[in-house]
């Protein structure tokens, strides 16, 4: 990000802010694989400038050329839940991390979310602890709204890349390091 | 918005319409964009 480039105008302001608001309804229905970047210009609105300019320019440009994709939800079981978790950490301007999960059935994503972290962290283990935290509820509520319907969940598996996250929310301070000991484990 | 049930029972959602809008809408202010873009994010889009 850099904010030392020139602001926009007031028509290419409200230009970006349509055009963002445009593409963050699209995001939530058709097209989750631009959450990222839409989540992100959505925060730039109020102060867009010429850097956020080409961000916006670069999402259209690909929706442009992926125009015939489409989401595809489907299932293979209804009793399996599969949810990824990764996140990237800290590279937002004021040191959080970003955060993504998605849950699906085998076919395409049921729910899927990106966002900045709530919390600063020290280590890129810590942020992936917090990002399952924080996406957690949502295959919770899945789990339960699929119980609701009849469906015994017998899997429910959650898959990250990180050893030291999976084996801390495993065995919680057990295998915290001196690194790590101080994370409050939610 | 498409929303079409396949045999499979996939349900496959379809917004062109409103993403080609939207792409009209933009490229009215800017006549640089490139469609064979790869991918949605600039590496330093943080």
């Amino acid at each position: 990000m850099n904010d030392d480039t020139e602001e926009l105008d007031k028509e290419e302001s409200e230009v970006f802010h349509s055009a963002t608001a445009k593409l963050l309804y699209i995001m939530q229905r058709a097209r989750p694989d631009i959450e990222t970047v839409v989540t992100f210009l959505m925060k730039r609105v109020s102060k867009r400038n010429v850097d956020d300019w080409k961000k916006l320019r670069k999402v259209i440009g690909f929706l442009k050329g992926k125009i015939d994709e489409k989401r595809i939800i489907g299932a293979t079981s209804l009793t399996e839940i599969l949810t990824f978790i990764d996140s990237a950490y800290a590279v937002h301007a004021n040191c959080q991390s970003r955060t993504g999960g998605l849950s699906s059935f085998e076919i395409g994503a049921v729910h899927a979310r990106s966002k900045s972290s709530k919390i600063n962290v020290k280590s890129s283990t810590e942020s992936e602890l917090v990002s399952t935290s924080e996406y957690l509820p949502h295959t919770l509520w899945l789990r339960h709204f699929m119980i609701g319907h009849g469906y015994e969940i017998k899997d429910n598996v959650v898959y990250q890349d990180n050893k030291s996250a999976i084996l801390m929310e495993i065995n919680g301070r057990k295998s915290c390091t001196r690194n790590s000991r101080h994370i409050n484990i939610r | 918005m498409k929303i079409i049930i396949n045999e499979d029972r996939a349900v496959m959602i379809d917004m062109k319409e409103s993403m080609q809008k939207v792409i009209e809408f933009y490229e009215e202010y800017d006549h640089n964009v490139d469609p064979d873009t790869t991918t949605s994010a600039a590496y330093y889009l943080f």
